[in-house]
């Protein structure tokens, strides 16, 4: 484990060293975020005028789940996300035996060997969208909240790793997959609304079986205080096998891996 | 027609992208978008918003969904700057064809495959479904929304392609275009309609090219814009061609004269 930390702390140093080469690159990566939470926040903005709640969410409560979904997605932009766009032209390129010929975990260099340094900045906007939610529905959470937040939080990052994996493991087999990444972010627009607007049978395979409502929606009902402790439980629970599945089907799917630079 | 048959023939090749650009991307967009929209009436008392009701907001939301798909431009305006910042540009400037209109007619084959699909996943899926709940679908609105969203297409690849002939200024104008096609969720219309919006944003939208992307021609589709504006608004989307093609013949020459490339 610690070894893992070494390297990952190495592979962090050598990024800050290579984006502070290109700093027109980080604004510009930036700036596609802001645009993105900005159209989140725009269409939500656009709802509230003809309404004072949606599932059950009032203005303020709205802002913690978009708070928690910025706070989510900038550490996956942060940590695992340009790992897993470069993936697929690893696997196009053949330089993904690059990576299995190392004696590291696989699945652990090809998911953080870069890291996006303008994803800290999202992570400033998250908080603050974060907070201005919290202090608008007039939260006061207490530590052992805030506690289950984090946690679930991490959860959430681990349930989009997971699925990232899951395509990483599909593009193998493809070879050429080009666009693959495109079902990632479609799947992952499931997870980019509450998961309260789900009736019925989709809300429950959105926290089990497909777990993205894990992403924003069970982190932030931790600060909402409506998390119930079978849903915490359920939800650690359904993390840790998503986790689990997706990383089997990594080792799985790399022996089938024949290579391309041969 | 030699251009179209190469695109129609370059964009079947890409099968696994066909159907994920196609299907799941179309379907889950529109799926989460009509459980939102289902969820905010399920929160109100008000009967309407924007002038439409629940019924008419999901069918607005599934048809504003396939507008914005069939109006979507794809990676053969993005290439074009490649082909500025690689030098490939060279092999057009020899031959007696406009680069913009090549790109624009490549773009549109590579596009029909993907056009020939969702019309007829909307007209097998679509259409029983509307018609199951009642939704009226105004078979004049799609008449007059059709010569609409062929003008949409070349709105957006004119955008598309001015956007990459930024490429004669900058090493890197990937980030312009994703900047703009998620600005265009909103901004078309395809999350809710410009009815929806403030007095001031909309009378601002109105004036702008995006909502012929989504919002007119699902509007006209779904039969809450009358059939008597769709002429206004044909005469609108030619007028913003023809802008849009003389800021894209600018920023052309102005680049031109920038541009060198060497070697055979």
């Amino acid at each position: 484990m610690i070894r893992y930390l070494r390297l990952w702390a190495a592979f962090f140093r050598n990024c800050v060293t290579r984006e502070m080469e290109y700093r027109g690159h980080f604004f510009m990566q930036f700036l596609i975020d802001m645009v993105w939470y900005g159209v989140q926040v725009a269409l939500f903005e656009v709802i509230y005028l003809n309404t004072s709640s949606v599932a059950g969410m009032n203005h303020g409560e709205m802002y913690v789940f978009l708070g928690t979904l910025f706070v989510t997605d900038a550490f996956n932009e942060m940590l695992f996300s340009p790992n897993f766009t470069r993936f697929i032209r690893l696997i196009g390129a053949g330089e993904l035996d690059f990576y299995i010929i190392k004696p590291v975990s696989t699945f652990f260099i090809s998911s953080t060997r870069y890291v996006r340094m303008s994803s800290w900045l999202n992570l400033a906007v998250g908080i603050a969208v974060l907070l201005s939610g919290i202090a608008e529905a007039g939260l006061a959470p207490a530590a052992s909240d805030i506690a289950l937040y984090v946690l679930l939080t991490v959860g959430g990052v681990l349930v989009i790793l997971s699925f990232q994996g899951c395509v990483m493991a599909a593009a193998v087999f493809i070879v050429q997959a080009d666009g693959i990444q495109h079902l990632f972010y479609t799947v992952y627009q499931l997870g980019t609304k509450p998961d309260a607007i789900y009736s019925g049978w989709m809300r429950r395979v959105l926290l089990s079986v497909f777990p993205l409502a894990l992403v924003a929606s069970v982190p932030a009902q931790a600060l909402l205080g409506t998390l119930t402790p079978a849903l915490l439980v359920s939800s650690l629970v359904v993390v840790a096998c998503t986790f689990l599945v997706s990383t089997g089907l990594f080792r799985w799917s790399l022996k089938h891996y024949s290579g391309a630079s041969a | 027609m030699a251009v179209l048959r190469t695109g129609l023939s370059n964009s079947m090749e890409y099968r696994a992208n066909f159907i994920m650009n196609n299907v799941f991307a179309l379907v889950i967009g529109a799926m989460v978008n009509m459980y939102l929209w289902k969820a905010v009436y399920d929160s109100t008392a008000q009967t309407t918003i924007g002038n439409l009701t629940v019924w008419d907001m999901l069918a607005y939301v599934a048809t504003a969904s396939v507008c914005a798909r069939i109006t979507q431009t794809g990676r053969t305006e993005r290439n074009a700057a490649e082909e500025i910042r690689s030098g490939d540009l060279n092999k057009y400037l020899l031959k007696p064809i406009s680069h913009a209109m090549y790109t624009l007619v490549s773009s549109f084959s590579e596009r029909i495959s993907a056009l020939i699909f969702i019309v007829l996943l909307t007209v097998v899926v679509g259409i029983p479904l509307a018609h199951s709940a009642d939704v009226h679908i105004s078979i004049a609105g799609v008449v007059a929304a059709l010569p609409i969203l062929f003008l949409a297409m070349v709105i957006n690849s004119l955008m598309s392609v001015t956007i990459s002939y930024f490429a004669f200024w900058f090493d890197e104008v990937w980030t312009f275009h994703v900047v703009k096609d998620i600005s265009l969720w909103f901004l078309s219309g395809q999350l809710l309609p410009m009815s929806a919006l403030p007095d001031t944003a909309r009378a601002i939208a109105a004036l702008l090219p995006f909502q012929y992307l989504a919002y007119v021609p699902a509007g006209l589709i779904i039969g809450k814009i009358p059939i008597e504006q769709a002429p206004l608004y044909l005469l609108g989307a030619v007028a913003w061609i023809g802008v849009l093609s003389s800021i894209t013949a600018l920023i052309w020459h102005r680049g031109l004269r920038r541009f060198g490339a060497y070697g055979g």
